[in-house]
């Protein structure tokens, strides 16, 4: 270890190079050769590491493109799960991508994995400017005072619904629910009409259990409870909104409303289920519509809604989260190459194109046009019930994470939520305080006294 | 790294005393050519396993994100240590994991050595049985628990349609593996299923080394069926008892794989085990798809990785104790 | 199939052993009710081990009806193996997508080299520490002895930057990795295996060929290597399934280099992008299952006489 240096300097490439030469000595005199070989390994080949299937086959199809374009060939890896460790591999080893997706970022540009791109973006007028605001902002974009990674997608939640299910329990199919209790009622109607089919009201799949962001911290938030407070820069799970939300699901689990078996399926699974048309509503984020119509090929007629609010009306927007960072790799031999690809990328016309084709929402605000033919993409354009929120805190991994906090409460039946949210609360400030002590964050940095939840805008 | 043996035969086999052999008084060099023909086991071990024994122990002293250079990370002393004695999750996976390997040692062993009895009596077709029963040990876990998330799932999986459709000894479809009273239960009903059959051929083995005369002697003295066992099998295979023992207390203790696959240690932490909740810091790590991202703990994943090696040691130290201790008597 | 040591005749049966000896003077009737006690005692036997070997076999059955459902049926097939369209497409699919040829000859190259190395390297040791009783063996011994305690788990990134170090990530290093790491992790096992073989091997023997001039490792490959051939059979086998079902050590090298990837890789990548077509992974089970199970059904006679013959004469 710590021998980076040395052993960088006998890559792959002198291994090469050593190899070309060789050939071009046995080849005596076969200059025409070793000029077309040298000619060949000349052309820039940029490496794409990320951690993001569903748009692989777009993405692809954009590379090609690209290709033809430049001459500029990407070369795409991809990993899911794993992704954290063989990115982490690929730098050890001295083959780090050119470009990767940030997944840790902070960690990343500490570690000097990351190229800052402030210079790149100041020689390409107009391309900062085109994100959405918040894209670049201290903590979530910017670094040690650099920026770092530009941000491919800013996902909205939403509901999903199938029509056709609707219209056979004898629902609207034309009127999702707008409301808490709405969606309790519709999911029990159809649980209890089409349950002998196998069919229920409301999918979710758990087995990882961070999709309760998605199913409750997320649906609390129009309530306007966001589990982190900007204002008092504390965390507080105990909030009105949040214990509402989740108490949704509690009832909707006691009406035998949910698919069953929900720690056993992954939101994987969830999905294929809601695309084959065994549950009549799903949420999940803008990624969806690519992967029911692309992964799982669902032939089902369903249609893309905002999430409902809650009975007492909206008092806050969700948040619309920005990231998957692409960024250069400070270690990277091809930097301009890899420039030119993102630029091309980041592009408004190649971000439409991926908008439109169901991909999701794009981090280039106009991008998201609302206009697609693909089923389900026209209503993910963000709305006024969307908002960027501010930087949370880095925590570390907490244990428990108020996911898995909220998935035992469910299986309590929502008999221990007062008990269970207060203690998770104090586990996350006092985690908050610590990792503050520790100097790794300043918590000036995640206050804002004049946050609310309805009028706060992201600085441009 | 996963040796190239199967979970539960991972391990060595007894702690053989090697024979006794007059020590000869020779100069270091006439014992060259054993040198040179343990050289490279030694050297395998010494680069790919204490090597990475210390480093593992070094960094459990340390605030290290896995991400940055190790040597930019800040020494804690024994903060990571403190930390993981009042970890209440950790209790949580430790109580888990042996728990399982508990059952490992009261279900699956006597069963596999009535197994083994069963097949030794003579009967017809017992390689038949032998190789059937051997089966489920040759398949690999990752791609079985694979399997068997289908088979106990409540859509249309088998074990559902037994319950409730062909005997209706159930009230509706049990998510077997997603619900905290059968998670654990389910997965270790897998893992005995699956393990079974190399205990069952480590017993077989043993009872075919038993002399037969022995058996001929106390017939004729007129002892019984339990008799013989208790007085001639028992003793005849305790030495490899012992060591079946400490494969399968090793090997459960280390147990991860069949848990990652079919529950990933839910729901809550009902089926974490130890190995498991090492990689939740080494590895899986926290904040998936959710939001705000996480700050990665690898030192306190080492901490917790340096914390089930040593239970696993005293866990066999103890087993070896009773062991002997049991011989002696 | 051949006899093996589990068949080996038996003198006497348990039960005649009951009636001679249990009952000294039988009269018609105990004899009877004996006979009959004896009929029911190998029927529950053989009852309850057919009841054994069913719950064995079933998951197998099981997956082969379940890797020719459709993606429709999968779901609502239940218990039943019967299948009433075979989907051979299924296999079609798994064999294209996870590019089972090539990861087969991978497998299989990685497997046989891993074989090899753990024979040679086991067996020498194994050797060495059994006859000679140099300075240093003791230390060597509980060294062994101490890490099979450790998870190998926790070892894969320290491991890793030792095979960084040592110039092998990368295509086929990589894979020289994989080589390396798995025949470190099955050191202990087969070595105290074997030296429970070769303990059984009288030292006259070495005496003996030591006077007519066969060198120490001579006596090694000559004498001694080719008397403990089952236990080498026992070993291969544990070995291969091993190597062959290996996970994790694999995945770390292997994942990213595609062409170089083994078959249950090769898999799992499949199975994480279509998670949920079960008919498929259970093809792909399957695949990866055939091989496993031919090469046990042909070496498992060794199998057992190679535990039997030394691991319990220690």
């Amino acid at each position: 270890m710590g021998k980076d240096g040395p052993r960088r300097a006998v890559s792959r490439r002198d291994i090469l190079k050593g190899t070309a030469a060789g050939a071009g000595a046995l080849a005596l005199g076969g200059a025409p050769f070793l000029n077309l070989r040298y000619g060949r390994a000349q052309a820039p080949k940029v490496t794409w590491m990320s951690n993001q299937r569903h748009d692989r086959a777009v993405k692809e199809a954009l590379f090609a493109q690209f290709k033809e374009q430049s001459g500029i060939e990407v070369e795409m890896q991809i990993f899911a799960d794993e992704y954290k460790d063989q990115l982490k591999l690929a730098f050890e080893a001295g083959n780090a991508p050119d470009i990767f997706n940030m997944n840790q970022p902070r960690q990343e540009v500490e570690a000097g994995w990351a190229q800052p791109l402030d210079e790149y973006l100041a020689a390409t007028p107009g391309l900062k400017e085109s994100f959405l605001p918040g894209a670049f902002v201290p903590n979530r974009g910017i670094w040690n005072g650099q920026t770092h990674g530009l941000p491919m997608y800013a996902q909205t939640m939403r509901l999903y619904y199938n029509r056709g299910i609707f219209e056979r329990a004898g629902l609207d199919p034309n009127t999702p629910p707008t409301t808490w209790t709405q969606m309790r009622e519709m999911s029990k109607t159809i649980s209890d009409e089409l349950k002998g089919e196998g069919v229920y009201g409301f999918i979710l799949g758990d087995k990882f259990t961070w999709v309760w962001w998605m199913n409750v911290a997320c649906p609390a938030q129009l309530a306007g409870a966001f589990y982190y407070d900007w204002k008092t820069g504390q965390y507080n799970f105990a909030q009105d909104g949040i214990k509402q939300a989740m108490q949704l699901m509690v009832d909707m689990e006691a009406d035998g409303s949910i698919f069953p078996g929900v720690h056993t399926l992954t939101d994987d699974d969830a999905r294929q289920q809601f695309s084959l048309g065994r549950a009549g509503m799903i949420i999940g984020g803008s990624w969806n519509p690519g992967v029911f119509n692309d992964q799982f090929q669902s032939t089902e007629d369903w249609e893309t809604a905002e999430l409902p609010l809650p009975d007492s009306g909206q008092k806050g927007r969700v948040q619309q989260g920005i990231g998957d960072r692409y960024t250069i790799s400070a270690a990277s031999q091809n930097k301009d190459a890899a420039w030119e690809v993102l630029k091309f990328m980041y592009s408004q016309p190649t971000m439409t194109s991926m908008f439109e084709q169901g991909m999701g929402v794009m981090g280039v605000a106009a991008a998201n046009t609302g206009e697609s033919t693909v089923r389900g993409v026209p209503k993910l354009a963000p709305t006024e019930r969307d908002v960027i929120i501010p930087p949370e805190p880095e925590l570390p991994t907490m244990t428990p994470d108020y996911q898995t906090v909220m998935q035992t409460i469910f299986d309590d039946k929502g008999s221990t939520m007062d008990q269970k949210l207060t203690e998770v609360t104090t586990a996350y400030n006092d985690a908050f305080a610590q990792v503050v002590a520790e100097g790794k964050i300043a918590q000036s940095d995640f206050v804002i006294p004049e946050f609310d939840p309805m009028t706060w805008q992201p600085p441009k | 790294m996963d040796t190239a043996l199967p979970t539960s035969a991972q391990q060595t086999l007894p702690a053989v005393s090697p024979s006794r052999r007059p020590r000869r008084t020779t100069p270091l060099r006439s014992h060259l050519p054993a040198y040179l023909m343990v050289a490279p086991t030694v050297i395998l071990f010494l680069v790919f396993m204490v090597f990475p024994i210390a480093f593992v122990l070094y960094t459990s002293f340390l605030d290290w994100n896995g991400i940055g250079s190790v040597f930019d990370a800040s020494f804690t002393g024994v903060d990571n240590y403190t930390r993981l004695v009042q970890d209440p999750t950790w209790w949580t996976a430790v109580r888990n994991t042996v728990l399982y390997a508990v059952i490992k040692l009261v279900a699956e062993l006597p069963l596999a050595l009535v197994v083994a009895l069963t097949l030794n009596s003579g009967l017809r077709g017992s390689t038949l049985f032998r190789t059937i029963g051997f089966l489920p040990v040759i398949t690999s876990i990752a791609v079985v628990s694979l399997a068997f998330t289908f088979f106990f799932s409540p859509l249309g999986g088998a074990f559902n349609d037994l319950l409730f459709n062909r005997l209706g000894v159930i009230d509706e479809p049990i998510a077997f593996l997603g619900e905290r009273d059968y998670a654990f239960w389910t997965v270790t009903g897998v893992a005995v299923w699956h393990d079974l059959g190399i205990n069952m051929v480590f017993f077989l083995a043993a009872l075919q080394t038993v002399p037969r005369d022995l058996y001929d002697a106390a017939m004729v003295d007129g002892a019984g069926w339990w008799e013989k066992f208790r007085s001639i099998t028992v003793p005849a295979i305790r030495p490899i008892t012992a060591v079946i023992v400490t494969l399968s207390l090793a090997g459960s203790l280390k147990v991860f794989d069949y848990f990652a696959v079919m529950t990933g240690g839910g729901p809550g932490f009902s089926t974490t085990t130890m190995v498991l909740y090492m990689f939740r810091y080494t590895s899986f790590g926290g904040g998936g798809l959710s939001g705000a991202a996480t700050i990665p703990e690898v030192g306190y994943g080492s901490t917790i990785a340096i914390g089930l090696g040593l239970i696993i040691f005293a866990a066999v130290l103890i087993q070896q104790a009773i062991s002997r201790w049991q011989e002696g008597r | 199939m051949a006899t093996t040591p589990v068949q080996a005749p038996r003198p006497r049966s348990q039960s005649t052993v009951r009636t001679s000896y249990v009952v000294p003077t039988p009269s018609a009737a105990a004899v009877a009710r004996l006979r009959a006690l004896r009929l029911g005692w190998g029927g529950v036997r053989y009852g309850l081990l057919a009841l054994y070997m069913a719950l064995c076999l079933y998951p197998f059955l099981w997956m082969v009806a379940t890797s020719l459902r459709s993606s429709r049926s999968v779901f609502s097939s239940g218990l039943s193996l019967w299948v009433d369209a075979p989907q051979w497409q299924n296999y079609q699919d798994i064999w294209d997508a996870a590019n089972i040829p090539r990861a087969a000859t991978n497998t299989v190259i990685i497997t046989a080299v891993c074989m090899a190395a753990t024979i040679l390297t086991t067996s020498m040791s194994a050797y060495a520490l059994t006859r000679s009783d140099f300075p240093g063996r003791k230390f060597v011994m509980v060294a062994l002895l101490t890490t099979f305690l450790v998870p190998g788990e926790m070892l894969i990134i320290p491991t890793f930057y030792v095979n960084r170090s040592l110039n092998l990530i990368g295509d086929w290093k990589s894979v020289v990795a994989v080589i390396l790491v798995m025949t470190a992790g099955a050191q202990v096992f087969n070595i105290y295996l074997l030296i429970s073989h070769f303990q059984t091997l009288p030292a006259e023997l070495f005496d003996a060929a030591a006077v007519d001039g066969e060198s120490y490792f001579g006596a090694y490959r000559r004498i001694a290597f080719p008397l403990i051939r089952p236990a080498l059979a026992t070993i291969s086998l544990l070995t291969f399934m091993g190597v062959w079902n290996a996970y994790l050590v694999p995945l770390v090298y292997l994942s990213q280099v595609p062409d170089y990837q083994t078959l249950t890789i090769a898999l799992i990548q499949y199975s994480k992008q279509f998670q949920t077509l079960y008919h498929v992974m259970a093809a792909g089970a399957v695949v990866t299952l055939v091989p496993v199970v031919l090469v046990f059904v042909f070496l498992q006679r060794y199998f057992i006489r190679g535990l039997t013959e030394g691991a319990t004469k220690g």
